[in-house]
């Protein structure tokens, strides 16, 4: 089993159906969202700021009831950034006149081998 | 020599006994492989203009990640009697390695690709044939069934997987686990399904779910929309057949879903083809 140096996931690079998996790291998740604006380490493009301060604006003025998500989590949700120096395995096809020379595409930050039980 | 293959005679009855081949034909076997430890042989007979019949062999082991592998050989001058194509190392599911056996002239640069002579999918039991098998495609069939575990997330990260290059997946079924932390926060995972950019089908969310519970999404088409069982089972409709191309994505995408939060490894059932672009 390995582990993604770039977002700490774990998984089996060959499968027990003998098939090679290819591991790509996940966009931020909403909360990273929020500690990395406050952080100043992730930037909103001017349609995600806007959709955000509008589904703050709404919340302020119209709360949800009971335990309906509120609008600022489902528009931090909607919100695809994705993870800087993510790594990505799946391969770019390339070919060197009859060879199959796949790459693929981003090392990321690389993986180390972990117990299969981590 | 058997007598009906006189020199003279032997041109018009090799002439409708195969495929001709010229002095600068050669034959290409490409195949495109989604399984490691395979190789797939090429075997036939060839009839010399003289009219010798002779074995031929060639053996291929292709890449594991659905790229087109290629040999081209050179035959001399006279007919493909017969060959087949099968695979003799590896145990690949019908839908995993798709052989194309094809007649090309030259060899190095500049290659012309003159005739497909034999295009299907192979395992060590299921062959393809010439004469005998239609020229196949990628795409049909079945497909190759596969239950497949994906990453299991560090805490507090969304679940994301992706087709592979040169595949085409139908999603069957998909179970993940949530289990939340003891952080006050109400979660509404859903599922969402893009192009690689844009999203083209999202699940709705089911109910909530609150710190220190443990709930398993189960995905399939046909389910009621976010069903709740007494045993935390949370039921997610898609599609009925939801076909999902190299570079498509599937993702969690879970509303207030906190740090400490964490996503088992999806483990999803597909019907997988070689997309064989």
């Amino acid at each position: 089993m390995v582990k993604c140096n770039t977002c700490g996931g774990t998984y089996e690079p060959v499968l027990p159906d003998g098939m090679e998996y290819y591991h790509a790291c996940p966009p931020l998740a909403g909360h990273e969202i929020t500690a990395g604006l406050e952080a100043g380490t992730v930037r909103l493009t001017r349609k995600q700021r806007d959709a955000l301060d509008a589904a703050i604006d709404l919340d302020a003025r119209v709360p949800v009831e009971g335990d309906a998500p509120t609008r600022e989590a489902l528009a931090l949700a909607a919100i695809v950034i994705e993870r800087p120096n993510r790594r990505d395995e799946n391969v770019t096809p390339h070919r060197d006149g009859e060879r199959a020379r796949s790459r693929i595409k981003a090392e990321g930050a690389g993986v180390v081998d972990v117990p299969a039980d981590v | 020599m058997p007598p009906e293959l006189g020199a003279a005679g032997s041109v018009l009855v090799g002439a409708s006994r195969g495929v001709y081949v010229a002095n600068d034909d050669n034959i290409r076997l490409t195949v495109f492989n989604a399984l490691a430890g395979v190789t797939v042989t090429l075997a036939g007979r060839f009839q010399h203009t003289d009219g010798r019949v002779e074995p031929f062999e060639h053996r291929i082991v292709p890449t594991a990640d659905r790229v087109a592998s290629i040999i081209t050989r050179r035959l001399a001058h006279g007919w493909i009697v017969d060959l087949h194509v099968y695979v003799n190392a590896g145990a690949p599911l019908t839908g995993q390695t798709f052989a194309i056996v094809s007649l090309v002239r030259g060899q190095g640069g500049g290659i012309v690709e003159l005739a497909t002579l034999a295009a299907g999918y192979v395992t060590a039991a299921q062959r393809l044939a010439l004469p005998g098998s239609v020229i196949g495609n990628t795409l049909e069939g079945g497909g190759a069934l596969r239950s497949i575990t994906g990453t299991t997330p560090a805490a507090g990260a969304e679940i994301l997987e992706t087709v592979p290059a040169g595949a085409r997946w139908e999603l069957l079924t998909l179970r993940a686990i949530l289990v939340t932390a003891v952080a006050a926060a109400n979660r509404f995972p859903r599922f969402t399904f893009d192009d690689g950019a844009a999203v083209f089908f999202a699940t709705p969310a089911g109910p909530a779910q609150v710190a220190s519970l443990t709930y398993g999404y189960n995905v399939a088409s046909g389910l009621p929309t976010a069903a709740y069982d007494a045993v935390a089972s949370i039921s997610v409709t898609i599609p009925r057949t939801l076909l999902l191309g190299a570079g498509a994505r599937i993702r969690s995408v879970t509303a207030a879903l906190q740090g400490a939060d964490q996503w088992s490894a999806p483990q999803f059932l597909v019907r997988e083809w070689i997309e064989g672009a």
